[in-house]
């Protein structure tokens, strides 16, 4: 009887340990795939299980246009974020560009056009629409850029990205910078979202978003744009921050959506891959392409505090395998475009690696927009990108074919 | 009475096995783990040097050399007299750029015209193209622009690699263009260029090729992704930034 009591007893202990040891091994377990979308608006298929529950809700704000009473403007771009994230589904890219200008002083050094270096194409009144000066000869556009799967983006370690770039041989070698976390008061860390960089959270970069884009004023973005340096405000009727803060939100209600919905988003999948791909794909890393369109990363584990304390990394976004195609650095391939953000100087004529994943769903190429086929875009390569590009034009035509098969397989 | 005993110990482990198995895991009280700098980024090795103000003159044997290399026999130097060719750094890079007239060979359109060709060809006089993008079906993109063999004259510039520029067996970017073979044909400096300018300003990366062309006294400049035509009688800088879409080769 003692005997089957000792039994019992550690039975007792066995069942209530097991939970414990059951949780540990699955933070443990290996990193897994990131879900992934077909990249076919007809299909149901955006959410990757970050916020479930409220990701339909959080996909209407981003795609809610926006009216004067919401705060619109005056200056903007657009009157919603799927204006320019679009195609094929919500979130992903489209043909719309942005506008910059500056110019340099005496000194070398970038200036502003007045304002900011972004020109925005509309305006809630003729009065006040933005216009170029022969002063700001230094132009680009913009291309959208897809937000699709940039929750796990967000989830990269800045040391992973550090590393991978250290490992790059050092004439292609990326940088690397840190740049503002809105919500962490500015606190710094490594940049990866936005043609230059320029931000490292999806908070900050829905934020600066809502206001540069739409006009719309947020806690952390309460200043209004002018109208090629002058005051907008006789225009401008609704009281900032447009976009209040709410308990639960102090980057405000819509700016939060907005990073949820992204965060929420699943990572472009790949388009049918047949033999001819595959022989692109293998070529792809001969010639080198891979050392700056990096082909993986695997986001931190989850409960894992990022933006400096500002978000922990949940678990649909934790321990996976991306294939982003982009090592989110700046590197000068001779296509900068001369405007300066939040970078060091050097970054003015250097420019961020686009990301691959979902680059099938785009006609327009590289960040202006300026190439219309994968040959014209590969071309346009120079600079630290010129080696692997003669590697490129040494290809036979058929392995130039497959190269480009697979790059529009992605 | 110690069958019973038994079953009844059975029952309450499998009970308590059972709760214990739905129930949810306790909530950590670990604080989560911060993401920690550690690792210095290395800087990337510096561009290579630009290419000394000293080098020599081209030779024509030399220019004759670079498009053969460069373009593989898809098109050969003007052959009467001369070759006519300018140097500069045209994209503002420090290493020197080469402009050089030239004729398509005839029996290699095919490969000239290749989607796959290792230049781009492009038409400075062709300020809109590719047409505004909402007229655009997605199934049918521009037609790419062709050399024809009605295009008897072309221009093609080589960007310079580093200390040897154009002469560099690695400069091999190249850009092809129709209609920019005019007269006179001669490379300007940047800042010359800029201070002979008497109204809006283009925006120039780099050296300037004076010529002209369809009856106008102008330039070619980079664009940085083209060669685009200034013609100071039409130029008006204001046209790109009322522009919700990206027109490839405007002005801007």
């Amino acid at each position: 009887m003692k005997h089957l009591k000792v039994v019992v007893l550690l039975l007792f202990l066995a069942a209530v340990v097991s939970p414990l040891m059951f949780s540990r091994s699955v933070e443990g377990q290996a990193a897994t795939e990131a879900p992934t979308t077909d990249m076919d608006a007809r299909t149901d298929d955006l959410n990757n299980g970050f916020d479930a529950a409220n990701f339909d809700a959080n996909k209407d704000t981003f795609e809610e246009r926006e009216a004067i009473a919401d705060g619109l403007g005056p200056l903007y771009n657009a009157q919603a974020c799927v204006e320019c994230h679009q195609s094929p589904d919500t979130g992903a890219a489209s043909q719309i560009s942005e506008f910059r200008a500056g110019h340099l002083d005496a000194f070398g050094n970038f200036v502003n056009a007045p304002g900011g270096s972004l020109i925005n194409d509309r305006a809630i009144a003729s009065a006040i629409q933005e216009r170029i000066s022969s002063n700001d000869p230094i132009r680009t556009f913009r291309m959208s850029l897809s937000t699709l799967g940039d929750g796990f983006v967000e989830c990269i370690d800045s040391n992973v990205l550090i590393a991978n770039v250290n490992a790059q041989p050092s004439g292609q070698r990326g940088s690397l910078f840190s740049v503002p976390v809105l919500e962490a008061n500015n606190a710094t860390r490594t940049g990866r979202f936005g043609w230059k960089n320029q931000h490292a959270s999806l908070i900050s970069f829905s934020a600066d978003a809502y206001l540069n884009e739409m006009g719309i004023t947020s806690p952390f973005q309460p200043t209004e744009n002018t109208s090629n340096g002058n005051s907008v405000a006789a225009f401008d009727g609704v009281a900032d921050p447009e976009d209040a803060a709410a308990a639960g939100a102090p980057a405000g209600v819509d700016v939060t959506a907005f990073a949820t919905f992204m965060r929420g988003t699943r990572a472009p999948g790949r388009g049918p891959i047949t033999a001819q791909v595959q022989t692109g794909d293998s070529l792809f890393n001969q010639i080198g392409c891979n050392i700056c369109h990096t082909r993986q990363f695997t986001t931190l584990a989850a409960g894992t505090s990022i933006n400096q304390g500002a978000f922990i990394v949940p678990a649909a976004l934790g321990n996976k395998i991306i294939h982003p195609f982009s090592d989110f650095a700046m590197h000068d391939v001779g296509t900068g475009d001369g405007i300066l953000q939040n970078g060091p100087t050097s970054s003015r004529n250097q420019m961020r690696t686009a990301p691959l994943w979902g680059v099938r769903a785009r006609i327009r190429l590289m960040h202006d927009g300026s190439a219309l086929t994968v040959n014209d875009a590969i071309l346009a390569h120079f600079g630290q990108a010129n080696p692997i590009i003669n590697n490129y034009i040494n290809l036979s035509t058929a392995n130039k074919q497959a190269v480009i098969a697979f790059v529009l397989s992605l | 009475m110690k069958r019973s005993l038994c079953l009844r110990l059975y029952l309450g482990v499998a009970l308590v096995v059972l709760l214990a198995a739905c129930a949810k895991p306790p909530q950590t009280e670990t604080p989560p783990t911060p993401e920690t700098p550690a690792i210095t980024p290395l800087p990337p090795a510096p561009p290579p040097a630009p290419t000394s103000a000293s080098m020599p003159a081209p030779t024509p044997a030399e220019v004759r050399a670079a498009i053969a290399r460069v373009y593989k026999g898809a098109v050969r130097v003007k052959e009467d007299g001369a070759p006519r060719f300018a140097i500069g750094d045209f994209n503002g890079d420090q290493a020197q750029d080469i402009a050089v007239v030239v004729e398509p060979v005839k029996d290699q359109l095919e490969a000239l015209n290749s989607d796959v060709a290792p230049w781009r060809i492009r038409d400075p006089l062709s300020a809109t193209l590719p047409p505004a993008v909402m007229a655009v079906k997605r199934e049918e993109p521009p037609a790419r622009l062709a050399i024809t063999a009605g295009d008897t004259l072309l221009l093609a510039i080589i960007h310079g690699y580093g200390p040897q520029g154009w002469r560099d067996p690695e400069a091999r970017q190249t850009i092809l263009l129709k209609n920019a073979a005019g007269n006179p044909f001669r490379a300007q400096p940047r800042r010359a260029a800029l201070a002979a300018i008497k109204g809006p300003t283009p925006p120039l990366q780099g050296d300037v090729i004076q010529m002209t062309l369809a009856d106008a006294a102008g330039f070619l400049y980079y664009s940085g992704s083209s060669y685009l035509w200034y013609d100071p009688r039409r130029f008006r800088n204001e046209v790109a930034a009322r522009m919700a879409h990206a027109a490839v080769g405007m002005n801007r």
